[in-house]
């Protein structure tokens, strides 16, 4: 195999390219999950900011090149779940106010009853949403989901069918 | 196995998403090593290129090196002028040669003082004094103050002159040994001036702007090497369009957009009689920018940072803070390394 042919320096070398690039190929997918998370761009693009920067610092730490994508998935996941509790706690005055993409203020921007989706979605628990957004936004399979948040893919796949049943009654519908 | 509920959350995710516009997002920024926010050193040189633009923009034309020149609009009787004298710890590019101006110095330049013609009064500013002043002046900055020593102010004489007699005659003061600057103060009506102003100055990238928020990190390998090279690029279409709509928020009175052509016109009339200088420059030397007035009591920090924060722009100054780094400036002598605009003032 290639891969037994690198230098220890070498791989290194790769995966670093691979982390930075990784970043740079799915910068706008990032922010995007990050905005569905936490509901505006500012704090979107500061996520993924601060996710690059540190995945940067940290990159010879990194040891399965595989799996960067996901590594750099979890780390913009994990940005998004201190910004959410931040803003859950007293900080929130620190934190200029802007509303979010789906809210009243900014109907402008969406349709009225993908509004609602998104209201619904985002009054889920925390493990349902991301389960969810990851899914549905994203496409990704069990097991990928599994690795982004960290868990096991039964859990991923019951999780999403709780979370599903849960955005149905909430929005009045059978599925 | 698609049921309504899963297609309603699908398309409302992709609509969220798409509330995203890619052209104008904020390229992505490699750690920094080192931290220039906040370093107060004091160096004069890049200060005073820095200012040059801060000070016409406010009203005090000229900035850059002997040109110091304030506008008189409404003629005063008398005009105030600081002659800064040498210490040891000025900056390299003056001609102080990291010594304090001695004794023999200070008195000829008193002596010199004294004999102008027009000069009405003279006195001495100790630095012990102008560091109490200043103390006073910036208490509430304690980031600065932490970072200024007593030893870093420069003593200076005020002299008070007839308005238009010995002007030209105290700059020549200058060039002599242990005099590290002299500066015309502004007046009280332009100080007054500077304090009301409210303009927001948005200075976009220009192609060769070698700012850090108009680079763009490229990363390359060559021969296995990881290299990151920076690369200067111009403001976009789509990216003035970007800006031009935040000018339109409510905070914000009017704006107007200056071409590099009005910047010239502009740079041309403050420095007409510096022909060198003319020559130099050209029109694409000029940025262009966007002036914003913000109205009465509005959250200028929130325009502020949007506008800091948006791809193409190189620059974000909001006169009101600006006021401050003149005052620093004319007032005790001092300069920071880098204007920080009001960078400082909201983190």
């Amino acid at each position: 195999m290639e891969v037994e042919l690198l230098t220890q320096q070498e791989a290194l070398a790769r995966q670093r390219v691979d982390v930075a690039s990784i970043f740079a190929e799915h910068h706008v997918g990032l922010v995007r999950l990050a905005l569905i998370m936490v509901g505006d761009q500012t704090s979107a693009e500061d996520i993924v900011q601060e996710a690059f920067a540190r995945t940067h610092a940290g990159q010879s730490r990194l040891r399965d090149a595989d799996k960067a994508l996901a590594y750099v998935r979890s780390a913009v996941l994990n940005g998004c779940r201190s910004v959410l509790r931040r803003r859950a706690m007293a900080f929130r005055r620190a934190v200029p106010y802007e509303p979010p993409v789906w809210s009243a203020e900014s109907a402008a921007l969406m349709g009225e009853e993908r509004r609602e989706v998104l209201l619904a979605l985002r009054k889920l628990p925390r493990r349902q949403r991301e389960a969810l957004t990851l899914r549905y936004y994203l496409d990704l399979t069990d097991q990928e989901i599994a690795e982004t948040m960290g868990t096991g893919a039964s859990t991923v796949r019951s999780t999403i069918a709780r979370g599903l049943a849960a955005l149905g009654r909430a929005l009045g519908e059978d599925a | 196995m698609n049921s309504p509920m899963e297609d309603r959350l699908r398309d409302a995710l992709a609509e969220a998403g798409e509330t995203i516009d890619a052209s104008a997002l904020q390229p992505l920024r490699a750690p920094e090593r080192r931290r220039f926010r906040g370093d107060y050193r004091l160096v004069t040189v890049s200060a005073v290129v820095a200012l040059a633009g801060a000070a016409s923009a406010v009203g005090l034309s000229g900035g850059l090196g002997g040109e110091d020149r304030a506008v008189a609009t409404n003629p005063q009787p008398t005009r105030e002028m600081a002659v800064y004298v040498c210490t040891e710890s000025a900056p390299k590019e003056t001609s102080c040669h990291g010594r304090d101006a001695t004794l023999d110095e200070l008195e000829a330049i008193k002596g010199d003082l004294t004999r102008l013609p027009g000069v009405e009064s003279i006195f001495f500013v100790d630095q012990v004094s102008s560091y109490e002043s200043f103390r006073r002046e910036y208490a509430h900055d304690k980031a600065l103050l932490d970072e200024v020593k007593v030893t870093d102010m420069p003593p200076s004489f005020r002299v008070k002159i007839k308005e238009g007699a010995a002007e030209g005659a105290v700059r020549d003061i200058g060039g002599i040994a242990g005099v590290r600057s002299v500066l015309v103060l502004p007046s009280p009506d332009e100080t007054i001036r500077v304090n009301r102003d409210r303009t927001m100055n948005v200075f976009l990238c220009g192609k060769g702007t070698e700012l850090p928020s108009c680079k763009t990190e490229v990363t390359r390998e060559e021969d296995g090497v990881v290299r990151t090279v920076l690369v200067g690029k111009g403001v976009t279409k789509a990216q003035k369009d970007a800006i031009e709509k935040i000018a339109k928020a409510p905070e914000v009175e009017s704006y107007v957009f200056e071409s590099q052509e009005m910047a010239y016109e502009d740079f041309r009339r403050t420095n007409s009689k510096n022909q060198v200088l003319l020559q130099a420059t050209q029109v694409k030397d000029m940025p262009q920018s966007f002036r914003l007035t913000m109205k009465q009591g509005a959250d200028w920090v929130k325009i502020f940072n949007m506008m800091k924060r948006q791809p193409g722009v190189a620059r974000v100054f909001y006169n009101p803070c600006l006021a401050d780094e003149i005052t620093m400036r004319y007032g005790y002598g001092l300069s920071l390394p880098e204007s920080t605009g009001c960078e400082d003032k909201i983190r």
